[in-house]
Order: C-alpha cells, then structure tokens, then sequence
C-alpha cells in the first residue's frame, strides 16, 4: 500500500491522542526509602496494660498509707495511745514489708512510662547511673566523664560527677567541688535531714548551686558546662556551675571596623555578650529573655529589650516566632534569622546583623529587639528598614556634615554598584545617542579588537572580580588580600592585551566593585551583587525598558517587604516620622523622638531642647 | 473579604492620585489636548484639576458621613442595582484605561527605545510587568510611586528646564486661546482625562479618614495639574502651537532636544526610565480597580485567581485597534464619556447623601 499524505495524517494524530512514551530503561532514582524506617523502635515501648495494674497497685498503697498516717494521728492525739501501740506497730510493720515489696513495681512504672530523660532520680547511685549512662550513650560517647568519689563524712557516702569533658573548667571543678567533697573532713553524720541542702550550705563554696531531682534539667545543665553530683540513698542531685570551655576574648571588631567609637566585639561566649551590652546600657529596664532552641541541641537564644520602651506586641511576637521554631539543631544567629523573618526567600536582609556591641546598645534604645544566640558573636537587630543598612557604626560618633557626606557615598555607591554595568550595556546596545560623540567613538575605538560582545566581556570580568573576592576571602591570612590586588592587577592587565576585554570594561567593572564595597553591610551587598546579573542579562535584551522593569521590580518588592511587621521602606515609603535619621543624619541633640513606625513605649528620646546648658547661657546673658 | 486592602494612608494616597493623573503627561494627550485649547492648553490642567478635586471633596464629605467605598455607599444611598450598574461603569473606565495604556505605552516603547522588538513582546511586557506588581497588591503600587514621586518630578523637571535655550515666550500668544467659549466647553469635556483618580474612592475604605482623601487629592492631583500646566507652557514655549499638534510624544520630543553643551545633550534615555516605570505602574493601578470591582460585583473572595485571566483579556483587546491613532481617537471619546464618573456621579451621590441625611434627622426629631 502506498504510504501517501492521508496515511501520514492519520498516523501523525494517532501518535498525537494516543501517546505512549517510548520503553526506555527507567533511570536511576536513589532509594529514598530507609531499611531502618520500617524496623521496630530501639525504645521500648509503654505497656500501657502492665503500667495501668501497676499504678493501681501503687495507688492501693497510697491510700492505705494515707488511712494509716489518719488513724496514727488520732491515736496519738487521743489519751489512750498506749493501748493502740502494739496494732499501730503491727500495721506499720506491714505497710514497710509492703513497700519493700512495691518498690520494683514503684522502679517498673517509672521506667515503662517515661523515657529516660523524663524519669525523676531514683535513690539508688547504680539506678541513676545506668539512666545517665542511656542518656550519654555511654561508653560510646568519650567526652562524657563520670568520675566516682565518696563524700568525706560518717559514713562516707558513695557519689559520682558527671560532666563534659572541655566544656568545664577543670581547676574550678577541682578546686571548688571535688576538693571540698572529698577532702574536707566531716566528723559528722550527713544522712541527716535535707541531705543536699546541708551539702549546698557547709560544703560547696561555689555561687551557682541548684538541686535538680529530674534527669532533664540534669541534662540540661550537664550540656551547658555544669557537673552534676549524684549521691548514694538521695533522690536528688547538686549541679554547680563549672562552664569554662576555651573561646576567643572579647576582640576588634573584625568585620565592621570604625574609626571612632567603641573598639569592642561580641566573642562566641553567651554571658559576655550580654555581659558587654549590659555594660553599655546600664538600665534595670534591659530585659534579656532566654529561649532554648532546637530540640536535639538545645541552645539558649536570648532575647534582649528594653522593657520601658520596645513595643510589647513585638517581643511577643519575636518570642512567639522564636518559640514556634521546630528544628533539631539551630548553630548561627543566620539560621535563626531564616526560621523567623517574614520573608525568608527574598535575598534583602531584614535584619541587621552586628559584631558591635554599641550598635546594639544604640538600636536597643531606639526601641528594637536583639536576638543573641549562644556561641555566635553575631546579633541580629529586629525589625530594621532598608536605610538601616547604610548607616555605619561610627555614624553617631562624627559631626553630621561628614557622616550624611559618607552616607550619600555608600547610597551613591550602592546605585552604581546595582546599575554601572547593566547601564552601559543598555546604552552601548540600544541608546548610543545619550553619549557624546567623543565618548562613543572612544569606545568603539578600544573595542575594535575585541572578538566578545559587550554583555559577555562584562560577565567574563564580573566573573572574575567575584572569584578574586571569593578568594580573598578563602585564601588564610595576608595572602588573601595579596591575591586580591595581584589577581585584579594582573588579570584585568591580561585581559586587555589578550583582546578579550575592552579598557572601559576594567573601568566600569573594578569602579563598581569598588562601588560594592561602600555598602556597610555584608548581605545587603551580597544580595545587590545578585540582582546586578538580572539587570545584566535584561539590559542586554531589552536595553534600558528591561533595566528599568526590573528596577521597578525591585521597588515593588522592597515597597511589599516587612521586616518582623515593619514595612521595609519605612519612613520614606509609607511616610513616618523618623527623626532625622534615614538617608541624612540630623544633629544628635534635635533627634528628640524615637522612629514612629516602631510605635514604642516611650516616643521622646529627650526633651525639646536638650543642650540645657544653652538655654541657661541665653538666660544668663539676657539678665541685665 | 481577602482583597480588601489594609489601612492607606497619605503617601499611598498621593501616589495612587498621582499615578492616575500623571501619564497623560507621558502619552500622546498634551498633542490632542493642544489641537483643542490652542495657545491656552496650559489652563486646561488647572480646570480639570479643580474639577476632580471637587469631585473627590464631594465624595470624601459622604465618606465621612457614611463609611464604606464607592460602591458601598451608592448601595446605601441609591439601592443594589444601582450599585451594581455604578460599579459595571467603573470596571469598564479602568478597564479602558487599563487597555489604552497598554497600547500607547507598548506602542510607543517601539517607536522611542526598541524598534525591532516584535509588537507582541512589547505588549506582553508591559502586561506581564502590570501583572506581577498587580500581585503586590494596591497599597506598594501607592508606595512605590510615593517614593519614586520625587525622582519622576524632579527629572521631568530638569527635561523641561534644560529646553530653555528654545523657549520662545512669544509662541504663548494669543493669550485667549481658541475663545474662552472653546476653552470652556473643551476643559469640561477633558475632565474625563483625569477620572482614574476616582480610585482613592473607589479604596476609600482602606484609608485612614475621609481627610487622607482630601490631602491625597490635594497634593496628588492638584501637584500633577500644575506640573501639567508648567509643561504645557514649556512645550509651547519650544514648539508652538502648530508644531506642536504635531508631536506625538511630546516629553520625549523635549527631552531629546536638550543639548545644554557638548555632554548634556539627549537625555531621552533618562526620560525612557521614567516612561516605563509610569507606564507599567499606571496600568497595574488601572488593572488592580477594574479586579477589585470584578471582585466585588461578583461577590469574590478575592482577587488574585483573576490576575492572569484579566491581564490576557487587556493583552487581547490591546490589541484589537489595528493601530495606535485608532487608540488616540477612541481615547477622545472615552474621555468625554468619562466626564459622567468623574463629575456628574459624584455630584449625584452628593445629592442622595444630603437628602438622606435630611430624612434621617426629620425621623429622629419625630421620635
């Protein structure tokens, strides 16, 4: 049969409505599945039949003890109590071979209910011992130390520490735990009443002592660097503070250095980075607020305000978010951030991130939150506008004339770090008649030899100056910056002779690289040095129409963005009062109200007329 | 409702006012405009503009009185139906104003920045650009041209300043125009040019107090009217009447004009900037009321499953006139159409609300 066209047509609309996909080998797809999901749980499971008759049994127990401990009372209050003493014997001698027989059903039901962590101490060492030693996976786990002693006293009382080796303070522990336990001679009988307290009291010459009767709170301290000390017969354990791990001192700060202000920088230790902002703000109202996050590495995260002025519906929502985080491990206030802000896909930061302690104090008291997470010597500052971001930390420090120069300098150069290259590109491609003729034939001049169009010469250096600084910053020690100069100077050099670049291009690409670097926050860059691509690669198809959407993209998301519910382009864009402090910076002494956008507790800052010292001058000078 | 937007205040009002009024500056009206006003164009801003801010007034007095938006309140006043067909009149105003702009933008951008981009990929750049910013919702289309407010002036401001070694004072005259008859008739008739700005009525609800409408429309619109005139004034100064029936853009023409010395010459390229950021705002604001009355005629809880489906019907009839005069011709008898939801409705709903509010207290003095 002749294949003609309406065989074809025919065939080409079967293929159509009856697609069958061609039976290629499927590809290989990597197992999500995993053997271990489907085998039974490590942990035993409750019996929640066996518990039921246990506690039962237990409560049985309890109630006669309880009939008894009433019937002893009346006896004894009664004037024939003498008569009721051999019955009363007898009954209590019962109820203590009953409870010698309840107590490993009293030891079954505490263990069958609740895992390890949620058991409450038990009287017996070895007991207290074996549930530390599930919790730790010991001996898998080297670090956890268990270090057995006998507190010095008659009897001697067989106890153990426990703690994380490198975690505490070695001569602390000795000095002021083992040495005065062991040691010490106590002629005198411990088993006495509150055991623990007497030991806390005559014993332990450390500040940070607590009792602790459940193995979660025990846990909990061990983790943080305390030693928990378990005693033979006591249903509780003492945990005194021996934190004292190795880390950095309070140093330079590294990343936003200034040439006037306070030299100090937050280090990777909790209590002296609260320590530090507390030295600058000295006021009862700070209010530092700890919240533990992650479920399997519980850090503490603190929560800092200043109680008479940040807006309380804000704290609470900074806690209620913090709270509401559900991860198993939180290691970076960056992190952090992410789980909390409102939009954590846009690349624009929404919350200024400080190595400064007297940035914090400055913004505290402006009426913002500052969230510390513990071993992160960076804070974050909640909630901030997109004008935060170009202010320095020695902007109050200087006279305004200089500062609002600088500040006009990084917004300047944020402008041309986002636009210098898409720029060029749109009017070299498409609007040669915005240059002046000289220009333009220069231009055309030193591209003559150049074999690349004008997007991909300006990628090709983009490209580079971005590994340059990537490895600048990789690179260890001096030779980073050496690398960084070098490979710029020798590069761009290459690229010229090479043909491959024009002149204009090393111009435009090192000039707004350099641009880049005026901006003081290191996201804030990071996230403009993205979008400069996009304007790119739109300039260069749609010349500046495309470099203009996409500006006008950029607008209306940064207009849409909140940071923690403020509106990211506040107080420009919605208009409020500010203060003199958003691209200009005014005088320090007519900043009288705080930013009205933060809707704060206590708007003024100070009075009217602040510089007193004038108006007495002024009076003085008008008395005759 | 879900597309009820949140509380607006004063900066979104005045970039909503000036959005709506600011891009007949940008587009081939000032040509048509002074083809019926002759040498006295320059006062037809000023008209127009006391027009609508009346208008917003009369309205702004009934918001205060009855709280609601546009439409909520002609229900109150003059029944459902009415509020129904109130509200099918304005989808079809910003429907039109939607589907004008983005035929004589998306035509224009061919003639002034990409000549060899196909037609269709204009078009659909501007309807996909109004789209996306339509997603974003009402209050960042006002807060967006709030703070690009100052940059748009400001440019606009420096183009018509920098033509000044072309002004001739002596193309301003005759001072009375085409006859203060023409002028009149043609001024009222053109007050329709400005009826977007019925939009802050239209969101009355999400602003603060019936006083935000009041200081949107004062500074919004009664800016932009005089910054229309000032251009007017400066157009004719450099063109003439006769020449200047002839321009078809007028800004741009200004613009590519200027040659101060041998490196500020040209700048076209900086209104360009301008052109598009007005133009794709202005449709996404025009786009965002006819939904929200879609929205609400249909009883709709919300608004965002629309998006694309009524950015492809303005795409399409966008590009149904076969050119962009048949545009500027149909634009002239919209506008004059237009006069009816820019003056006449608000005077009508005027009257409504002070007869109610008679009848209101003659039944409470009864009691």
């Amino acid at each position: 049969m002749v294949d003609n066209i309406v065989f074809k047509l025919y065939r080409s609309a079967k293929n159509i409505l009856g697609y069958q996909p061609p039976s290629t080998p499927s590809p290989f797809v990597l197992d999500e599945r995993r053997p271990y999901d489907s085998q039974p749980s490590a942990e035993p499971q409750p019996n929640n039949e066996k518990s039921l008759t246990d506690l039962t049994t237990l409560l049985r127990y309890a109630n006669r003890l309880k009939d008894f401990a009433g019937r002893l009372d009346t006896v004894l209050r009664s004037d024939s109590w003498t008569e009721h003493a051999k019955e009363i014997k007898l009954e209590f001698t019962a109820l203590d071979k009953q409870l010698c027989q309840l107590t490993p059903v009293l030891l079954r039901y505490d263990q069958s209910n609740t895992t390890p962590k949620l058991q409450r101490l038990s009287t017996s060492i070895e007991e207290n011992r074996l549930t530390l030693e599930i919790i730790y996976h010991l001996p898998r786990n080297n670090d956890i130390r268990i270090r057995d002693f006998s507190v010095a006293g008659n009897p001697r009382v067989k106890a153990f520490a426990v703690f994380i080796a490198g975690m505490v303070d070695d001569k602390l522990l000795n000095s002021s735990v083992l040495k005065p336990l062991m040691l010490f001679d106590y002629s005198r009988e411990l088993y006495d009443n509150d055991f623990t307290g007497r030991i806390i009291r005559e014993c332990l010459p450390s500040t940070q002592v607590k009792r602790s009767n459940t193995f979660a709170s025990l846990e909990d301290s061990v983790n943080s660097g305390a030693t928990a000390i378990i005693f033979d017969g006591i249903d509780e354990a003492i945990i005194v503070g021996t934190s004292g791990w190795e880390h950095r001192g309070i140093d330079r700060p590294q990343i936003e250095q200034s040439v006037q202000g306070s030299q100090a920088a937050f280090s990777e230790n909790f209590q002296v980075n609260t320590g530090l902002i507390r030295s600058m703000l000295r006021t009862s109202d700070l209010i530092i607020e700890t919240v533990k996050v992650g479920t399997r590495s519980q850090i503490n995260c603190a929560i800092m305000y200043i109680d008479s002025i940040a807006n309380t519906t804000l704290v609470d929502e900074a806690r209620r978010r913090i709270q509401g985080i559900a991860t198993d491990y939180i290691g970076d206030t960056g992190e952090l951030m992410q789980f909390i802000e409102d939009h954590p896909s846009i690349p624009f930061p929404q919350s200024l991130s400080t190595e400064r302690p007297d940035r914090v104090a400055g913004h505290l008291a402006e009426g913002r939150i500052a969230i510390l997470l513990e071993g992160n010597p960076f804070v974050h500052i909640i909630p901030v506008s997109f004008f935060s971001f170009f202010h320095s930390a020695e902007d109050f420090s200087l006279n305004p004339s200089i500062v609002n120069f600088m500040r006009i300098l990084r917004l300047l150069g944020a402008l041309l770090s986002i636009l210098l290259p898409s720029l060029y590109v749109a009017i070299s491609y498409f609007h040669q008649e915005a240059l002046p003729t000289e220009l333009l034939l220069a231009i055309a001049g030193s591209r003559e030899n150049v074999a690349f169009p004008t997007w991909f010469e300006i990628l090709i250096m983009e490209f580079s100056f971005e590994l340059i600084r990537e490895a600048g910053i990789r690179v260890p020690g001096f030779l980073g910056s050496s690398i960084g100069i070098v490979g710029a100077l020798i590069l761009g050099q290459a690229a010229v002779y090479a043909h491959i670049v024009s002149p204009i291009i090393v111009v435009i690409v090192a000039s707004t690289g350099l641009a880049s670097f005026s901006i003081p926050e290191y996201r804030m860059a990071a996230s403009i040095r993205i979008i400069r691509f996009i304007l790119l690669a739109f300039s260069t198809a749609f010349g500046l129409i495309g470099l203009a959407t996409i500006f006008l993209g950029m607008a209306v998301l940064l207009c849409r963005i909140k940071s923690f519910g403020v509106p990211y382009m506040s107080p420009v864009s919605p208009k409020t009062i500010a203060g003199y402090d958003v691209v200009l910076r005014g005088p320090i002494f007519q900043q009288k109200g705080r930013p009205e956008v933060l809707n704060v507790k206590d708007q003024r800052r100070q009075p009217i007329i602040s510089r007193i010292w004038e108006k007495i001058n002024r009076r003085m000078m008008d008395k005759p | 409702m879900k597309y009820e937007p949140g509380r607006m205040g004063t900066s979104e009002g005045i970039g909503l006012a000036v959005i709506m009024t600011i891009t007949s500056i940008f587009v081939s009206s000032p040509a048509f405009i002074l083809e019926k006003m002759g040498p006295l164009a320059w006062v037809l801003p000023l008209i127009a503009g006391t027009i609508i801010i009346s208008s917003i007034f009369l309205l702004a007095h009934i918001f205060s009185r009855f709280p609601g938006n546009l439409i909520s309140i002609t229900e109150q006043l003059l029944g459902k139906a009415a509020a129904n067909v109130i509200c099918l009149y304005y989808i079809f105003v910003f429907f039109s104003l939607a589907f004008m702009g983005l035929r004589e933008f998306s035509e224009n951008t061919l003639l002034i920045a990409l000549p060899l981009v196909d037609f269709n990929t204009a078009i659909l750049w501007y309807g996909l650009g109004a789209a996306v910013i339509v997603y974003a919702g009402i209050e960042t289309i006002g807060r967006v041209i709030y703070l690009a407010l100052p940059f748009i002036i400001g440019l606009i401001l420096i183009s018509l300043i920098a033509t000044y070694p072309l002004w001739e004072v002596n193309y301003l005259f005759p001072w009375q125009g085409y006859g203060i008859n023409q002028i009149a008739e043609n001024s009222v008739g053109l007050v329709g040019m400005q009826v977007g700005v019925i939009i802050l009525a239209i969101f009355a609800s999400s602003f603060q107090t019936a006083r935000t409408i009041k200081t949107a429309a004062i500074f919004g619109v009664g800016g932009i009217c005089i910054l229309h005139s000032v251009f007017f004034i400066v157009f004719i100064m450099v063109f003439g009447t006769k020449v200047g029936m002839e321009r078809f853009l007028p800004l741009f023409e200004l613009a590519r004009l200027v040659y101060l010395n041998h490196y500020i010459q040209h700048i076209e390229a900086i209104f360009i900037f301008l052109w598009v950021i007005v133009g794709i705002v202005s449709i996404a604001a025009s786009l965002f009321a006819s939904l929200f009355l879609i929205s609400r005629l249909a009883n709709l809880a919300t608004i965002r499953p629309l998006i694309p489906a009524i950015t492809f019907i303005i795409v399409e009839l966008s590009c149904l006139p076969p050119d962009v005069t048949t545009i500027i011709k149909l634009a002239a008898k919209i506008y004059l159409s237009n006069f009816f939801g820019a003056f006449i409705l608000p005077i009508l709903l005027f009257i409504a609300a002070i007869i109610k509010d008679r009848r209101k207290k003659s039944c409470t003095c009864e009691q």
